[in-house]
């Protein structure tokens, strides 16, 4: 193994002998150069910045405590990628598994669901025709999720295939995906769950990260895509990794490590070399060249297909789709180091869930027309985890660490030192809506907006904003997949449908590399 | 009085009326339930009817002629203008006199949006090329050929209308076309798919003729006479196994089994208490607000003539913020008014950006006379703001409002059950006589 940076870039250089190379070193990259180097093949991960992972870090504040950056909980890591790189072996583990949440509404009232989602409609609650309506809300919509978890996954199959798919749910099943796959979380939650606080609740469950508020079309399928993944064997479950995400990050470059990968980074790649309609190799931007047979996209379709591949390469309504408009809401988060938290049982006990406030519907909608107009909206969804009661690596003596992720905020290509205070404010004041008093606790703080973290990926701002309709999501993520270049395979990030770490586009994209070369389709 | 039927089709709107004389000359039992009041306010123009559907109601037998609107016209602020008309061609030069720069790209745009239209099809049942016998999911997830057009449709009106124009009069002048009938904001997921619906074949509106009885009352005779069971009531309930018979209990009591139903537009489902998926531009939970403004003396349009379609928005944002504040239960300041000119000179406007009722105080209420002194003012100052001479022209004005009494709480319905909601705004006869042929074909 060798890390080495910048000095492949001369120009004129052409290195060969490699069997297959991974553009970007994220997640899915990661993912797929392990994979690559597991099978036996000399693997070249490039990444464009000085870090890999795609921006999901542990990082420090100045008393010195650890905070885990990016993602803070796993809901759609592949089972099958952690087993097949053995990442329990390189040290993933969790520290929490099934977090529960804890819904705290804007009247004071508060709503506990179990982590196991199966079992959250036998929550103790006062209404029992509210509660009974939930659990059968709960139980349809988990059923379609896992029923259309292979639609949300980026792998092959036609119209016919789906269609087949489709014709072998029971009748009642498949009225309820057709009524689904259109409809808006309103249109939905208004037939099951007409008031109470589990409306409330699973309003902006299903709004959280969405791109479109919930009253317009499409917007149910985010829900049921959220409720589609698996952690631990247990369906639409959340998990805290020990050490974070972060630590995910590690367990995949020890396992990329461990099967000989060779890790570059900050080595920009300008263009994909394509040879007689076969990927041939890379060039940098400095002019050097680094050949191989096989070739591994992890970075955006827009640099991939576009800039480095080439639109003349491209097929023309493939090209269209990628023409995706910029987006207008991102998610922010905001790490606190908090002082003075009581260490009682019962204050450790509640830290150990996931603490969401709900806003309530009609303000909820109102905040996403506000974000998409550009303005900071009052009202926000706070998804709310404590890492250091989590995982005791991550709190000292004195201090206890906060995350939060805050949504929907207005996307910002760049944001000024006022309005990183502005959306700093409105998410404070979303917190004491349900823990009060806490801002005169918080020590230290760090604001994360999409642009910060694409600035450390290397990547593109708009990979970290809420995408559109998951239905477009999942067929352009099959689209960008399927693969149409002899020995080229994409997993950036529109192979993958909605936000998190899964790594299922980077197992699929080395699985269909290594047929290939299995066959030898290439020479 | 009970019955049997075929097909049942609820709505008293062209499309309905329609879509029950086609299902009955096709040789099904049909039976077609409207309300005594209208769900949707009566207009001069109506929606295209097609030739296919002229000849299968032998429409010329009973006296119709129909003339297309000459124009769709929307009055910009500060006396600006934009039209189009039927023919791309004759837009394209208009829009290159008036200096508008996007006359290069005008019949490409046209034409791409009548290709959209083509691939792909959000409406219940009614596939695009290939997808009728296919499901639905397996057609949207299909492949590369739908692909572009899936990100299309399912965006937004001004994601879409970026993609080819610049002029922001332009823009704002077709998405006040596309949008307004159905009260959407320009923002609004699933807008795009207004712009392949406008501007389709089956779309563009007509008006009756000199000397030509109206349009609905002629489908109306024709109902009679292929033998529809025409009723004068409101649907009490539908009860049934998903592709079993329903059985439907209007409000009168009387009882019929039908083997589909169609609600003929989203404002008869919604009137009745029923809403559906697959309807970008069905927006639940608005009401329409319509005006008839006699003159004292008739005058004549600021452009285009009488017989044309008039929009008077500011902007597209115009558009987003109405639909914001009828989301938030409250009226807009400033309502997108759209206004056609009746056959004796009178002046029918109208918004569909009304809440169907209001929030104060987070609590929701129903409409009060304030109400609609408030929505007739917020029409009257936009028309008078575009029309010179208006407010004193004014003989009397006449105040309806559509779908504010619709039921509270609604229940969801899919094709699943046989139960279908044509969501259709611009060309819904043509599409309602599809689906049922469709529908009744088992398809």
């Amino acid at each position: 193994m060798s890390e080495t940076q910048g000095q492949y870039q001369f120009a004129g250089r052409i290195e060969g002998g490699i069997d297959a190379i991974v553009v970007g070193a994220g997640f899915n990259g990661l993912v797929a150069a392990a994979y690559l180097g597991r099978a036996g093949l000399k693997t070249i991960l490039l990444g464009a910045s000085a870090d890999v992972g795609g921006g999901v870090k542990e990082r420090t504040f100045a008393s010195g405590l650890k905070y885990p950056d990016g993602e803070h909980l796993v809901s759609h890591l592949d089972p099958v990628m952690i087993e097949d790189l053995d990442l329990y072996r390189f040290g993933l583990s969790y520290a929490a598994r099934r977090l529960d949440t804890v819904y705290f509404f804007e009247d004071g009232q508060s709503l506990h669901l179990s982590g196991d989602l199966l079992r959250a409609g036998g929550v103790e609650y006062e209404d029992e025709d509210e509660r009974a309506a939930f659990a059968k809300f709960m139980e349809e919509a988990l059923e379609a999720a896992a029923f259309l978890r292979p639609v949300f996954e980026p792998v092959g199959g036609d119209a016919k295939a789906f269609d087949k798919l489709i014709r072998s749910a029971p009748a009642g099943l498949a009225a309820r995906i057709n009524q689904y796959l259109l409809a808006s979380v309103d249109d939905v939650l208004d037939a099951g769950l007409p008031s109470g606080l589990f409306k409330t609740a699973m309003t902006s469950e299903a709004a959280f990260r969405a791109g479109a508020a919930p009253n317009e079309p499409f917007s149910f399928m985010e829900l049921l895509r959220r409720w589609s993944g698996e952690v631990s064997g247990l369906q639409g479950a959340l998990a805290f990794p020990e050490g974070g995400a972060p630590a995910v990050i590690d367990a995949l470059r020890r396992a990329a490590q461990a099967a000989k990968v060779d890790i570059r980074e900050a080595v920009p790649v300008s263009s994909i070399l394509i040879e007689k309609d076969r990927a041939a190799g890379v060039e940098f931007e400095g002019g050097g060249q680094l050949r191989a047979p096989l070739i591994i996209a992890a970075c955006n379709a827009d640099r991939a297909f576009q800039r480095m591949i080439g639109p003349a390469e491209l097929d023309l309504e493939f090209q269209r789709a990628l023409l995706a408009p910029a987006p207008k809401i991102a998610p922010a988060s905001v790490h606190l180091a908090l002082s003075g938290v009581a260490r009682d049982e019962k204050t450790e006990e509640n830290m150990r869930r996931r603490l969401v406030y709900a806003p309530p519907p009609a303000k909820l909608r109102r905040a996403f027309a506000e974000a998409r107009a550009g303005d900071i909206p009052e009202d926000l969804i706070v998804e709310t985890i404590f890492p250091g009661a989590l995982d005791g690596g991550l709190a000292s003596d004195s201090l206890q660490t906060l995350s939060a992720i805050a949504h929907p905020l207005p996307f910002d290509l760049e944001a000024d030192e006022k309005r990183r205070e502005a959306i700093q404010n409105a998410i404070f004041s979303n917190l004491e809506k349900f823990a009060p008093e806490i801002t005169g606790r918080i020590e230290e703080t760090a604001l994360r907006l999409a642009a910060d973290r694409a600035g450390e990926a290397g990547e593109k701002p708009s990979v970290f904003a809420a995408r559109g309709p998951v239905i477009r999501q999942a067929a352009l993520a099959r689209a960008a997949a399927a693969g149409n270049i002899g020995g080229f395979y994409f997993c950036g990030p529109e192979a993958q449908v909605g936000a998190g770490l899964s790594g299922l586009a980077g197992r699929i994209a080395a699985k269909r590399a290594l047929k290939e070369s299995r066959r030898g389709g290439f020479s | 009085m009970t019955g049997t039927v075929e097909i049942l089709i609820i709505g008293g709107g062209e499309a309905a009326y329609c879509a029950a004389a086609a299902a009955a000359r096709a040789g099904a039992a049909t039976a077609l339930v409207a309300r005594k009041k209208s769900e949707c306010a009566p207009s001069p123009s109506s929606c295209h009817v097609p030739n296919f559907v002229w000849r299968r109601l032998d429409l010329q037998e009973y006296g119709l002629s129909l003339e297309p609107v000459s124009a769709l016209v929307t009055l910009l602020p500060n006396g600006e203008t934009v039209a189009s008309s039927a023919s791309a061609r004759d837009t394209k030069a208009a829009l290159a006199e008036t200096g508008k720069h996007d006359h290069v790209v005008w019949t490409e745009f046209v034409e791409d949006m009548k290709k959209l239209g083509r691939d792909v099809h959000l409406s219940p049942a009614v596939g695009g090329s290939g997808a009728a016998k296919m499901n639905k999911l397996a057609y949207l997830y299909g492949g590369l050929d739908v692909l572009s057009a899936l990100g299309q449709v399912t965006g937004g009106c001004a994601d879409l209308l970026d993609d080819y124009l610049a002029d922001e009069g332009l823009k704002a002048h077709v998405a006040a076309h596309a949008l307004s009938p159905a009260g959407v904001g320009a923002s609004e997921a699933g807008g795009g798919a207004s712009l392949p619906e406008l501007f389709s074949e089956d779309a563009w509106r007509v008006r009756a003729g000199k000397d030509s009885p109206q349009l609905i009352k002629t489908l109306q005779t024709i109902c009679k006479d292929s033998g529809v069971d025409c009723r004068e009531d409101d649907i009490a309930d539908i009860a049934g196994e998903s592709g079993r018979m329903q059985t439907v209990t209007l409000a009168g009591g009387d009882k019929l089994k039908a083997r589909y139903i169609l609600f003929a537009s989203p404002e008869a489902a919604a009137v009745n208490g029923y809403y559906g998926d697959a309807a970008p531009l069905a927006a639940r939970g608005r009401a329409t607000a319509q005006l008839r403004i006699k003159l004292k003396k008739p005058f004549a349009p600021p452009v285009a003539d009488e017989k044309a379609v008039f929009q008077i928005i500011d902007d597209l944002a115009d558009l987003q913020a109405a639909s914001d504040a009828v989301a938030d239960g409250a009226l807009p300041d400033k309502p997108p008014v759209a206004f056609e000119f009746a056959e004796n000179g009178d002046i029918i406007a109208r918004t569909s950006y009304c809440p169907k009722a209001f929030r104060e105080d987070d609590e929701w209420r129903g409409w009060t006379g304030q109400d609609r002194q408030a929505v007739t003012k917020r029409i009257m100052d936009r028309l008078s703001d575009r029309i010179d001479g208006l407010s004193v022209n004014v003989r009397k004005t006449d105040f309806k409002l559509y779908g504010a009494d619709a039921p509270e709480h609604d229940r969801f319905v899919n094709g699943g059950e046989n139960i279908f909601i044509l969501p259709n705004r611009h060309n819904a006869i043509a599409e309602a006589v599809k689906l049922v042929d469709k529908v009744l074909s088992g398809e």
